[in-house]
């Protein structure tokens, strides 16, 4: 995989050309500090309270009921719901950066996580240095690049001491020579045509930092937050502001869950049609995003690993996921072993699960070095939902954790 | 047995299981009709090793359907089987057999005590040596040598194992019992039918594996995925199994029945999905 690019050592070959010497390794931004706050609130600590001293007294108790700045940003981040994507659309700038910055919440729409679309659209552009800010996609890139060159030249290096071996040896007819020279030329036109189409060469299309040029342009790309984001930030946090597409009015937490739960399913359900239910994608999900959030991990989609999340230590910039989580929702509570309906809502959910299934997920998962976590959400049953508010609801879904790991006899032997 | 490639074999049942007992047979099956089956016994010493099985053979329902339908195979039910043979027995050779088991019995106890005296009483002799090394370096080997010893006594021969050969039951005239196989049998049976080596696909999290040729020579093509042409299924599934068959280098294959005619034959359709990583 991407992530583990050892490189084997180059074959003692004397024809290899010396390896360039490695440029000047960017410096990387203090991520220690921008992103220093886990969360989008502001905590501010009361002083030290020191009891025979009246002065620290009295500051204490001044800060403790007059604090001085709020912990919610003022004022709230805002976002807008789109029906389209399911999703919470953010686009002022202000809300975009300090949503990734403390708490890497949300993906950009044109990027891979990190909405970066302005920076990478400023160097095509020449507004900045080729060497400047570079983004994590660009670093990816030169990375894959590198790695096919290297390979190119080792390719090429092989087939010239094959050539030269069979020249010594006079099993070269001078038709082969012919061809063999015929084939390096073509390759070599072949790689200089990848090189050029498939990576613009930076240094021709990037002016000199003198001669920047200013081009003026709009910001295309928009934050995305999933659902269980925007729920976690406007409910369990209370530092984001959701706008209703239509009218523009913020939505409150009673009004959100309804909608998102309607837009966890494919295709939405019509609001106000069906009565919420436990075990709907949204509320599970929420659930289980909410019990790692509060737990401290930096909780990230896990559609790319064919799993519901992935648990980050400190955050996607500092550390690979370890976890990958996937949920199952459990239904435990009587209500799914005696009533009819309870009984057939429970199998229809179970016969999903295969053992091929498990096995699936678990080889993905395992080929990226992340440990699978089945996460058992207990569903309440539906009359327990009737009459409560959001935060009741949420008090009755209780989270366990199993953790799965690919187990061989023949390699665990110790 | 002595030609199987012409007559069709046993395949004995028990629990669902379905074993091919007949060593002759696996090669045929395996040449001629693309079945592998898998090896199910293990070295008696070291049962939790796999690297060396061998019979019995155990086969899928999907292989045992296929070849009871070309009628290279019938169903045998094990349990039956043995009933019937040990049915046949007359008094005497019951009694011969308990007799000779019993024997057996005997003397492999006999054989145990034996090693495990003959264990302590090198164990002391060993202990007695050590002391008298300890107590006068030079003295030591006056007494001590094996030569002295009495030598280990014979083993005593191991029981001689009788065989009782079950004879393999005639082929039963008339309708034939079959298999019940999961619903992922049309596609298996295309797959077959397009001369690929199927295996389970457990390991690689999906319901079969294909290979273009035999597994010893090939490495396998596909991880085959059965679906009911409308069945709805999870987005997430594709790229869990896209990213799947990418890791291993093989396609995700995903088919099913799209119709059945008239004479009954299902129209099968397979997809193949890769990772594009663009």
């Amino acid at each position: 995989m991407a992530e583990s690019t050892a490189e084997t050592p180059v074959s003692t070959s004397p024809k290899v050309a010396p390896q360039q010497p490695r440029k000047q390794q960017t410096k990387k931004p203090n991520y220690g500090i921008i992103h220093k706050d886990p969360l989008p609130l502001t905590i501010t600590p009361t002083p030290e309270l020191t009891l025979h001293n009246p002065l620290s007294v009295a500051h204490f108790l001044y800060s403790y009921f007059f604090a001085a700045n709020n912990s919610h940003p003022v004022p709230l981040y805002t976002g807008t719901f789109n029906p389209l994507t399911s999703s919470v659309h953010i686009t002022d700038e202000r809300s975009v950066n300090d949503l990734w910055c403390r708490g890497f919440f949300g993906k950009g729409n044109l990027s891979r996580s990190e909405p970066t679309w302005l920076i990478r659209t400023q160097r095509r552009l020449g507004v900045i240095g080729a060497d400047e800010n570079l983004t994590s996609e660009e670093i990816t890139e030169r990375r894959r690049n590198e790695r096919r060159e290297f390979k190119a030249e080792r390719a090429r290096a092989e087939r010239e001491k094959l050539e030269e071996i069979l020249a010594r040896e006079g099993k070269l007819t001078r038709e082969q020579q012919m061809l063999a020279a015929q084939l390096e030329e073509d390759s070599k036109a072949a790689s200089e045509d990848v090189d050029t189409s498939a990576v613009p060469d930076l240094s021709t299309l990037v002016a000199e930092p003198e001669a920047r040029t200013n081009i003026e342009f709009e910001n295309q790309e928009h934050l995305q937050l999933s659902l269980e984001e925007a729920f976690f930030l406007s409910f369990g946090l209370g530092s984001l502001q959701v706008l209703d597409p239509d009218t523009k009015k913020p939505l409150s937490p009673a009004q959100l869950l309804p909608l998102f739960r309607a837009h966890s399913y494919c295709p939405p359900l019509l609001q106000g049609v069906d009565p919420l239910q436990p075990d709907d994608p949204f509320l599970v999900s929420y659930a289980v995003y909410h019990h790692f959030r509060s737990l401290g991990w930096v909780v990230k989609s896990g559609i790319k690993f064919s799993v519901d999340f992935l648990l980050y230590n400190r955050g996607p910039v500092f550390s690979h996921a370890e976890f990958a989580v996937k949920i199952l929702p459990a239904y435990e509570h009587p209500y799914y072993s005696s009533s009819h309906a309870g009984v057939a809502r429970k199998q229809r959910a179970e016969k999903e699960r295969t053992w091929s299934w498990l096995h699936a997920i678990n080889r993905v998962c395992s080929q990226v070095k992340k440990t699978v976590i089945l996460v058992y959400v207990e569903v309440p049953a539906p009359e327990q939902l009737e009459g409560k508010t959001v935060g009741e609801i949420m008090k009755l879904f209780r989270v366990k954790e199993v953790s799965l790991r690919r187990w061989l006899p023949t390699r665990n032997r110790d | 047995m002595s030609d199987c490639s012409t007559t069709p074999f046993p395949i004995h049942t028990s629990d669902n299981r379905y074993l091919i007992l007949d060593i002759n047979v696996i090669p045929i099956l395996r040449e001629k009709y693309r079945i592998l089956g898998h090896m199910l016994g293990t070295l008696p010493q070291i049962p939790q090793q796999n690297v060396f099985l061998g019979l019995p053979m155990q086969l899928l329902p999907e292989e045992a359907k296929l070849l009871v339908d070309q009628g290279a195979a019938y169903l045998v039910d094990s349990k039956e089987v043995y009933r019937d043979w040990y049915k046949s027995l007359g008094e005497e050779e019951k009694e011969k057999i308990l007799e000779e088991r019993k024997h057996a019995e005997v003397m492999d106890g006999e054989r145990r005590k034996q090693e495990a005296d003959e264990r302590k009483r090198k164990f002391w002799e060993k202990k007695r040596l050590d002391d008298l090394k300890k107590q006068g370096g030079e003295t030591s080997l006056e007494g001590g040598s094996g030569s002295e010893t009495p030598t280990v006594s014979e083993r005593p021969e191991t029981p001689i194992q009788t065989e009782y050969v079950v004879a393999a039951p005639k082929p039963p005239s008339g309708s034939t019992e079959v298999p019940n196989v999961p619903e992922t049998y049309p596609l298996f049976k295309y797959l077959h039918e397009k001369e690929y080596y199927l295996s389970s696909g457990l390991r690689f999290g999906a319901n079969y594996v294909a290979y273009p040729g035999d597994p010893a020579r090939f490495h396998s093509h596909f991880c085959v995925n059965s679906k009911q042409f409308d069945e709805e299924f999870s987005m997430i599934d594709i790229v869990g199994g896209g990213r799947l068959g990418g890791g291993v280098k093989k396609g995700w294959l995903l088919g099913g029945v799209e119709n059945t005619d008239e004479s009954g034959k299902d129209n099968v359709r397979a997809f193949c999905v890769e990772w594009g990583g663009f």
